[in-house]
């Protein structure tokens, strides 16, 4: 299957003023193809928003390779720059930021295709803006066209955020936690619709969360990538990672998910803690694997030294830890 | 004023109804809403946006905006005397001196509960001093730097430090030792973990379970996640649309929900350790709190709906053997539940 | 003057087929009507707004019937020399024997017109100039920073009182000028609305969709600064009546026919001392008061109703 992008050894560094460039994303290697869905799940602050907003254009990558469409992203310009900006786009986590909130509903969405289809034509307009907001179940269209943001709930914002990154036709979008700022019970129906966009229009997905039920949900079928302190440290199918996650913070992450008390989850992982309480700053990334000074299964003189690479267990499945690799001999 | 014993409730909120001035009209957030906490007992509260969960919450301690006002009902709280006070009939001073001492409530959005101008061992400082004059800021630094520590914070770090030195998880965990300096009974937290990331949530719940035992205080929560109610919860309190639906403990709650909304909550949540092919979300949107209707707010939206749910508002119905109660016609009876 | 007054005009209102409502609602014409219909409900439903309108319409009504309904005493009679208020002369008579109440009539339109002049021209400059400024960014952006420190350090009057030594200074011109004058301090304020509008969401979502430049400014950042530029608009017509009244008083600006003329002259004439003629001081003050209130309570009421986060 082709690869619709493609990152390969990306990385991310922000220079700062009076003090050495901070590294935010380190060798992240990646690919999905038309569609599919990747999930990245990390905590707040490991970069996958950083990661999401490259992946969408909107930030600029300083090392590595990204390509879209298998051309260099960075060297893009012109008519191509714009079908790779058309071709991947974002939906904001925060529906309450995500719209202008001078504008109706109707000029959100018909702007972009008045740009770039160059319609000007209103009854015209209308006809494709209906046409979106069915698509995300924005209905009776007539009651939402010539709102303002301000009179719809977080939800109908999503769907009109969705609306509208759809009028360009994209064909990736990046999913930043569309889903955090919503009422839990509101939250399927929201994922439902995107998969069924997905269905009818062949969309691909990067979706990035922090709950890893919800990214199981929504990836099902699908991969799942774990980061950490900007670097990837576990990828598999989204059954397997959950089934037989290889990584310790992967582990750590599905323990803390079920949790004990076995009433809404069922312990299907013995309870695997880190040790110490804090994240490190990216500032201050510790020597060798990242992740050392927190892990329990930590090997002294290794894993305190040695960079993990991404191992493969098989079936499309890799850890970057150096238990997993000692397994493979 | 009564004197009871001590196996009565440490705090009741007695059918309490809370108002809103806006524009449009009265907003009636909270409706006749009736909620009974005991002694070492902790209750989640959970709902969505809008239910009122929070403005009940912060009526509790007095911090309601102006144009809000509480058209009904007690608050009764028990004090250490065993005297039972409503809170809403004590003068300023005198629930300045039961809060914090007694009652303590922990914000939603930690990053602005710190004075970010000032450090957090002045904080804490200034907090005691407020309530008990005459300690000695090397006191209650001593038993500041204890507290941290039981929250697992590196304690001259973190007094010295300033509040944006901290992260998210650190400041919340300071906040929580905050509350408990002046060891209050009742513990109110709102929305104690989010914006935060799974391991370091886990380990928030488990802190709190420690202290929970620890020093027997009396636990409110409010929360949308059901997640961190299973983990922390001994019974759970519903609400919709400012009313009281259901009031279960946590694994009847969770095995056999009584009230549709409770079912469409716990069917709405994907799950890891099992497959998730019963979600479903609850369709329709929460009903408008000012121009209220007859009838049942949920019905709408309820699966279970029958024609008298659209002309009354069920009563609280109790089920006194299961320590129970829940709002509705038509609830989920226990052969019904699905696997 | 008059589309002004018509466009403030409350509107019936039509009914419109429930089919074609929504489609209706989108064309050019309805989504004015809309517009207006919201700056209608602002203004009735703030009660100084309500009374700033009434009042400002009033004196927009007065002026522009006056030259018709209470044409001025164009010849002076010596025999009625600062009379006070009689039957005929209901203000009184000034040092010419000229009726006061017709100067009143007539005396505010200039001020409401000039004003405007000014005011909308800062408005332009410091919108322009601001707007750019903060997306442009870079090396303009802080050269243009610093042009305006400057420029707001100097002292605006005693500079008018130089420029009209040299200049000859008509009512109009000195509109003009004085609108040029207040770039500076609109475009600061300006600039950094559009600098943290900038840093928004639905702005970075607007790039991404490929947006040009010039449709983000117009199109996306101005109308989150209509009620911003409301509000600073009726403030500049304030600021430039002060302006234009202070440099009659002082003797600067030529003699024509306003408010601050007629302050003017009361003064020289000494009327403070004479208890018969005091209105003819009093009402030209009055009347200014009465202007800049109207107008800074209507800018008010504006601010709120086109601010978006305030929009329910």
């Amino acid at each position: 299957m082709t690869d619709l992008i493609k990152l390969t050894g990306l990385g991310k560094a922000f220079s700062q003023r009076h003090a050495p460039a901070v590294t935010i994303l380190r060798d992240i290697n990646l690919s999905i193809g038309e569609g599919e869905i990747l999930c990245v799940l990390g905590e707040s602050g490991c970069g996958k928003t950083t990661l999401g907003k490259i992946i969408a254009g909107l930030s600029s990558y300083t090392s590595g390779s990204y390509t879209f469409m298998g051309k260099e992203v960075s060297s893009l310009k012109g008519q191509a720059w714009m079908e790779f900006r058309k071709g991947v786009q974002l939906i904001h986590q925060n529906p309450y930021e995500s719209l202008n909130p001078a504008l109706m509903i109707f000029d959100i969405i018909a702007n972009p295709i008045k740009r770039h289809e160059k319609i000007s034509d209103t009854a015209e307009l209308y006809k494709r803006v209906t046409k979106l907001l069915e698509m995300v179940g924005l209905t009776p269209v007539e009651d939402i066209v010539d709102k303002y943001p301000s009179f719809l709930s977080g939800g109908q914002r999503q769907r009109v955020s969705i609306a509208r990154v759809l009028a360009m036709n994209p064909k990736l979008i990046v999913v930043d936690e569309a889903t955090s700022m919503i009422d839990t019970s509101l939250r399927v129906s929201l994922l439902t619709t995107l998969r069924d966009i997905q269905e009818k229009l062949g969309v691909s997905y990067f979706f990035i969360t922090h709950d890893l039920a919800l990214g199981k949900y929504f990836a099902r079928g699908n991969k799942v990538m774990i980061m950490y302190l900007g670097r990837v440290v576990e990828e598999a199918l989204t059954d397997n990672l959950i089934s037989a996650p290889a990584h310790p913070y992967t582990r750590a992450v599905i323990s803390a998910a079920v949790g004990s008390s076995n009433i809404l989850e069922r312990r299907i992982i013995a309870k695997y803690t880190l040790r110490g309480t804090d994240i490190p700053s990216f500032a201050r990334i510790p020597a060798g694997c990242p992740l050392h000074p927190r892990c329990p299964e930590m090997i002294p003189g290794e894993c305190d030294r040695i960079v993990p690479d991404l191992y493969d267990l098989g079936n499309g499945h890799r850890a970057a830890c150096l238990l997993v690799k000692k397994d493979q001999i | 004023m009564e004197v009871m014993h001590t196996n009565s409730p440490l705090f009741q909120i007695e059918d309490v109804s809370i108002a809103y001035k806006t524009k449009r009209g009265m907003l009636k957030a909270v409706s006749g809403a009736s909620v009974t906490i005991s002694e070492e007992e902790s209750i989640a509260l959970i709902g969505e946006s809008g239910c009122g969960k929070t403005t009940l919450a912060t009526s509790v301690v007095g911090a309601l905006p102006n144009a809000a006002s509480i058209t009904q009902g007690r608050l009764l709280f028990r004090k250490r005397n065993s005297e039972v006070v409503d809170l809403l009939q004590l003068s300023k001073k005198d629930l300045r001196v039961l809060l914090w001492q007694d009652i303590a409530m922990v914000f939603q959005a930690s990053q602005s509960s710190f004075n970010p101008v000032k450090r957090v061992k002045t904080q804490f400082i200034d907090a005691v001093q407020a309530h008990e004059r005459n300690r000695s800021n090397k006191e209650i630094l001593e038993r500041s730097s204890k507290l941290l520590e039981i929250v697992m914070l590196d304690a001259d770090k973190v007094l010295n430090a300033f509040p944006h030195e901290l992260s998210g998880g650190m400041k919340q965990r300071a906040l929580l030792a905050l509350s408990l300096i002046l060891n209050p009974r009742l513990i109110i937290l709102d929305e104690p973990t989010t914006a935060l990331d799974l391991i370091t949530q886990a380990k928030i719940l488990e802190l709190l379970n420690r202290l929970k035992k620890q020093f027997g205080f009396s636990l409110i929560f409010i929360t949308h996640d059901l997640g961190i109610v299973s983990e922390l919860a001994d019974r759970v309190v519903t609400m919709y649309a400012g009313r009281v639906v259901e009031n279960a403990p946590t694994k009847s709650y969770f095995d056999t929900p009584r009230h549709p909304y409770s079912k469409g909550l716990i069917d709405a949540i994907p799950r890891l350790s099992m497959d998730s092919t019963h979600i479903y979300s609850i369709p329709g949107t929460p009903p408008d709190m000012i121009d209220i209707k007859a009838g049942c707010p949920f019905a709408p939206r309820c699966p279970r709906r029958l024609s008298r749910c659209d002309l009354e508002m069920p009563p609280l119905t109790s089920i006194e053997t299961e320590k129970r109660n829940y709002a509705c016609w038509n609830p989920i009876t226990e052969w019904e539940r699905h696997d | 003057m008059w589309c002004l007054t018509h466009a403030l005009r409350p509107k019936r209102s039509r009914p419109i087929a429930k089919k074609d409502a929504a489609y209706v609602t989108l064309s050019q014409s309805s989504r004015a009507k809309k517009l207006l219909a919201q700056a209608r409900y602002a203004i009735l439903h703030d009660k100084a707004g309500l009374v700033g309108f009434i009042l400002l319409t009033l004196i927009i009504l007065m002026s522009v019937i006056a030259p018709v309904v209470f044409p001025l005493d164009k010849v002076s009679d010596p025999t009625k020399i600062l009379q006070a208020p009689s039957a005929e002369h209901f203000l009184g008579t000034d040092q010419f024997g000229r009726d006061i109440w017709t100067q009143i009539a007539n005396g505010g339109r200039e001020l409401l017109l000039l004003s405007l002049v000014t005011a909308s021209i800062g408005i332009f400059l410091g919108l322009a100039l601001g707007a750019f400024s903060a997306v442009i960014g870079g090396r303009f952006d802080s050269v243009m920073v610093f042009l305006a420190d400057i420029w707001l350090s100097i002292p605006r009057l005693p500079l008018l009182v130089v420029l009209s030594g040299f200049f000859k200074l008509d009512s109009l011109t000195l509109a003009i000028v004085l609108g040029i004058l207040s770039w500076a301090g609109l475009y600061r304020t300006i600039r950094s609305e559009v600098l943290s509008l900038k840093e928004r969401d639905f702005i970075e979502a607007a790039t991404m969709q490929g947006l040009t430049t010039s449709h983000i400014v117009f199109r996306e950042i101005t109308p989150n600064l209509v009620g911003f530029i409301a509000v600073n608009f009726t403030l500049l017509m304030r600021a430039a009546i002060y302006a234009q009244v202070g440099l009659v008083f002082l003797g600067i600006l030529p003699l024509e026919q306003n408010w601050g003329v007629m302050i003017n002259q009361a003064w020289t004439q000494g009327v403070i001392y004479n208890p018969k003629s005091i209105l003819f001081i009093l009402a030209p003050t009055l009347m200014i008061c009465l202007l800049i209130i109207s107008l800074v309570w209507v800018g008010k009421a504006l601010e709120d109703v086109f601010n978006p986060s305030l929009r329910k």
